[in-house]
Order: C-alpha cells, then structure tokens, then sequence
C-alpha cells in the first residue's frame, strides 16, 4: 500500500508537468448500458456515492487521476466544489461507513476503455477526447 | 456508559495476548465476530470482486499534558501521555456486488477493559446492503450515530477539535454495536432528510477508580466491569448545504452478567446527627438494594450550522435517563462551539459541560463525604466503606472550555494544538483522584498537540 502510494505520488510528480490541460468542455460518458441523458444533480449524486442506480442500472463511477486538470475541470463545472472539499467529503463517507470514492484512472482512454466495456460505468473525459460512438449523458 | 475518554470496545470473548516486559499488546475479538471475520476474507476473495478492495488507514500522534499530578480521562496527568489521543486504523472497503458491501475495520489504541495495555480490536465487521439510491441496510458488527460524529470519531482529520469533548463523547455507549442498522433518504428541495435506526447488542467495559486500598476488599486502582447492552435507536438528519441538524432517540438496557450491582446506598443512623450509608451488605443495615441492570433512554439534539464570514457552529446537547439505578450516569451534557476557517487554518472555542442530575450529585457528596466519630467501633472500616461507595456512584460535574487549532499542511492530514480548562466542582467525573483525598472545585489546565492523518 505505501509502496503504492509511493509509486503514484512519484509518477503525479512526472506527469503533472507533462499533463494535457484539459482544453475544452466536460464530456460525461457512460456505458451503453445507460440510455437517454443525465442531468447535473444526478452526476453529483453518483460522484459523491448517493446515487448507485439510474434507470434501473447499477452505475460504478470512475474518476480521473488525483490532480489531472481534467479532475480538477469536472470537480469545479460539475461538482461545483475543489479537491480539498471532495477529498474531505470522501474521508468523511469512508469513516462513517458508507463505501469508498470512486476508483481512479490515469489517463481518458482508460476511463473510456473502462466506460464502453464495464455496464453501469460512468466517467468523463474532455471533449475533444470524445469519439464517434461513445455515449454522452452530460457534457458542459 | 464509559467514563473515560474514547469509545468502549466491547467483544473479548477470545483473546490472544503476549507479554513484553513492562506492556501488553493483545488481538482480541469476540466469538460472535469470527464468523463475520470469516465470512469477510471469503467475500473479498474471489478474484472478480478483488478490484474493489478498497484499503484505507488512519491515525492520531497525539500528546497530552496537564498541570495536575492525578489522572484525568484516564492517562492525562502532568508527566504528559501519548496514551490518550494515539491510535492507527486500517479499513477495508469492498463492494462485492454493484448493491452489496463489505467493510472492515482495525483500530490499534489503549485498551477499553485495562489502563495498561494497547490493544488491536475489531471496530466494524459489516456487510451492506442498497436496494435503490435512498436505502441503506447493514448487519454485523458498526458503529451507530448515536452523536454527530459517533462514527468517525477516531478518525481526527474528519473534525478540527483536537479532541471531541469528553463531557458529550466519553460516556455513553459509542461502543460498536453487533446488530442491523438502516438508513433512508429523501431528497426535499435541496434539503437531504435521513432516518437511521439500529439495533444492537454489545459489551462495553465501565471503568470505575477506586481511591484507597481496603485490604483485603479492594486495591485502589481501575476497576473495569463489562456490561452486557442491547440497544435501539431512531435517528433524523436534515443536511442542508453544509449545515446539518439531528435528533436522536436511543434505548438500551445494561446488564452486569457477573451478577448484580447496588441500586442506591441507605442511611442507616446510630444516633441524631451521626450514622452511615450502608455501602456494603457487610455492613449492619437494611441490606442494600441491588439490581442487575439498568435502562438508559437517550435523548440527543446536534446542529452544524454554517455562518457567514466563514465561521460555523457546531453544538450538541444530551440528556441520559439512568432507570432501576440512583447511581448511574443520570446526566445532561453538551457543548457549543465556534469555528472559524481562514484557508487550512481553523482556530475554534470549545465549551462543553456534564452534570449528573441532583439526586446522584447529593448522593454522592452525602456518601463521600460522611464519616462517623472514631469512639464507633469499626469507624475506620465503616469511613473506608463510605468512600468506596462514593467510588461506585457515577456522577458529574464538570465543565470546560478549549481554546485550540487545526491547522491541515496537506489533503489528508491535520496538526491541531489545543488548550483547555475543566473545571470540577463537586463530583469527580473523570478524574482519578488519589488515595485518601478529594478532586473537588478544581482546575485542571491541559495542554494538546496531535498530528492527524489518513491514507
């Protein structure tokens, strides 16, 4: 676990300089599993772990890399608040009992790659990651 | 139902222990938790649900000084202790299924049954459950909100108090219940209401001191009895924005499976003005009306209310209704409190009481404080046995005010230093006074620094 969180802290290091700014719009995906389009509570809601189903659809939520401008963009045009108050948020839910934050991935086309192949799943990329065929629920 | 400081542990059916020279470190779980352990490790094992292990950890360093040489919460005295504040946390979250969960809890801190060791308990075994968005079922072995922050209590970076007032969290059971817990939510506006309830049973370790060694009756020391409680409760919680308001009804009968315990101690006069409580069926006397538990009704109101300018308030009041026992912690209690946030820095002011009702008070004082002349025969005995009997009655008086910061260098950990004054008035609460005297309409000054995290 610290030999984990070593080699991630390490790896934020290197990449954050090198990351993409995240250069347009917030594009909410999910599987195909998922129809029709989300409004912006009910993403709130499945990113601060209140909503787990949307139309009968069990939804697993996945978020971007910890500190990647495309984290920090979502947190800020979606979620309306900043790392520090997520994280908080979390730390709370966690320690009373009600589930962990959503899993983590470090780059769009893992986010994507997860989206199109896990039912349920829900993520965001930016918007000029958006391919042809990818189901958009929300995009800002 | 613990008179120190943190949360009762209960559940030491089987316990391992090893010594090492000067400190003991034990694993103890009860029999009833072993299957839930069981079932745990089997749950996450297989390899389609091992992506959604979760491990987290948590942890206080926290140092704590007084100016007084008695104890108070316990470990407090003036040559300064880490034992009252320091402990670490490993969790395991698991979703097993996309409505199922799994979640397990190690807390390693100071013993709940023993003043001497550290000791490594199972605080959550449980498995959840949620049918749709707005229900959430749990069985097994959890932590109620029975207060505001019940459940994460031992988790420092959740609150900036260096520690949650003891006049409110260190005495009624925050003990971790073996039971079914439900929680429903209904979205109005953009309010969030929830009702929570519980039912539960546990073991939860009182801790009484006793002053003065009565050879061969008692040595002075801590005394731990473990009570058998099964409880229920009803909780509601309105959350809007980032205030949040609760009430909170609890039931809970306490029982000593060892056999029973005294209901009140009677007077027994020898002649006008001169006589003694008969604390002890040795004593000549009626006898002493005894009991073997005790029902407990709780009633709680919180409220976190944001402020403008940044600031908020924070405030909890309890009311413990103690039944079938004139000695029990019929008590009010509360605090009230004042934040105000200015970046990763939050200086707060804590005032916080706890009072037994005036019958325990009066009672405590007239048993503590009665003698008879030494020309009585037996008089040493018979003082010694008042004394005693004082020890057994668990009353309150106290009050005190902090004045303190957290302040949070990184996401994920807290530096919080704190200065507070309790002030004892006529019972000792949590003090452990020493042999032969009396902590009464005394200050205590206590001096906190705590280095908080999680991972």
């Amino acid at each position: 676990m610290i030999k984990t969180a070593i080699r991630n802290a390490l790896l934020a290091l290197i990449l954050v300089p090198c990351a993409r700014p995240a250069s347009g719009g917030v594009v909410v995906i999910g599987h195909p599993s998922l129809v029709g389009k989300l409004d912006e509570p009910t993403v709130q809601k499945i990113f601060t772990g209140k909503v787990i189903e949307v139309g009968g659809v069990s939804v697993t939520a996945v978020n971007a890399r910890l500190g990647s401008p495309m984290r920090n963009q979502f947190l800020q045009v979606i979620l309306h608040q900043d790392e520090d108050k997520y994280t908080a948020y979390w730390t709370v839910r966690r320690y009373i009992g009600k589930g962990a934050p959503p899993r983590e991935m470090t780059s769009s086309a893992d986010i994507i790659t997860f989206v199109t192949s896990t039912p349920g799943a829900v993520g965001y990329i930016d918007e000029s990651d958006v391919k042809p065929g990818l189901n958009v629920l929300l995009q800002k | 139902m613990n008179r120190m400081g943190g949360c009762p542990t209960p559940g030491c059916g089987l316990t391992l222990s090893q010594s090492i020279p000067g400190f003991r470190f034990s694993l103890g779980m009860s029999v009833s938790l072993r299957l839930a352990l069981g079932l745990v490790p089997c749950m996450f094992a297989g390899s389609a649900f091992a992506a959604d292990v979760s491990v987290s950890g948590f942890g206080t360093a926290g140092y704590t000084q007084s100016d007084q040489s008695f104890g108070y919460q316990r470990f407090i005295d003036d040559s300064g202790t880490f034992k009252r504040d320091s402990l670490f946390g490993l969790q395991a979250d698991a979703k097993l299924f996309h409505k199922f969960g799994a979640t397990l809890q190690l807390k390693a801190a100071a013993s709940n049954s023993s003043d001497d060791d550290f000791k490594v308990t199972v605080e959550w075994a449980f498995v959840s459950y949620r049918p749709t968005n707005s229900w959430l079922l749990r069985a097994g072995k959890l932590r109620v909100p029975i207060y505001m922050n019940s459940e994460n209590l031992d988790v420092g970076v959740t609150f900036d108090f260096a520690r949650l007032p003891a006049e409110m969290y260190s005495l009624t059971t925050n003990a971790n219940f073996t039971g079914l817990s439900f929680a429903k939510d209904w979205g109005i506006g953009a309010s969030e209401l929830t009702l929570d309830g519980y039912w539960g049973r546990a073991k939860v370790d009182f801790r009484f001191w006793l002053r003065d060694d009565i050879p061969p009756v008692q040595s002075a020391g801590a005394r731990f009895e473990r009570f058998d409680v099964e409880a229920l409760g009803l909780g509601l919680a309105l959350r809007h924005g980032e205030s949040l308001y609760r009430a909170h009804v609890s039931r809970a009968t306490a029982k000593l499976p060892s056999g029973t315990f005294p209901s009140t101690f009677p007077f027994v006069p020898l002649f006008p003005g001169v006589g003694y409580y008969q604390t002890s069926p040795q004593l000549p006397g009626p006898g002493v009306p005894q009991t073997d538990s005790t029902r407990n009704t709780i009633v709680i109101l919180g409220a976190d209310q944001k402020l403008p300018a940044g600031m908020r308030f924070v405030g909890e009041y309890v009311r413990r209704i103690v039944q079938k026992s004139e000695i029990g912690p019929d008590t009010s209690g509360g605090y009230v409190s004042l934040l105000r946030r200015f970046g990763t820095f939050t200086p707060y002011f804590v005032y916080a009481f706890l009072q037994s009702q005036a019958e325990e008070r009066q009672l405590y004082t007239a048993v503590n404080e009665n003698t008879v002349p030494s020309f009585i025969p037996g008089a040493e005995q018979i003082n010694l046995a008042q004394r005693a009997g004082a020890d057994g009655i668990v009353a309150y008086d106290q009050s005190s005010w902090a004045l303190g910061a957290s302040f949070s260098p990184f996401r994920k950990s807290k530096i919080k230093a704190e200065f507070q004054r309790a002030q004892i008035r006529e019972a000792p609460g949590f003090v452990d006074a020493p042999s032969g005297g009396n902590v009464r309409n005394q200050n205590i000054n206590i001096f906190s620094l705590s280095y908080n995290f999680v991972f």
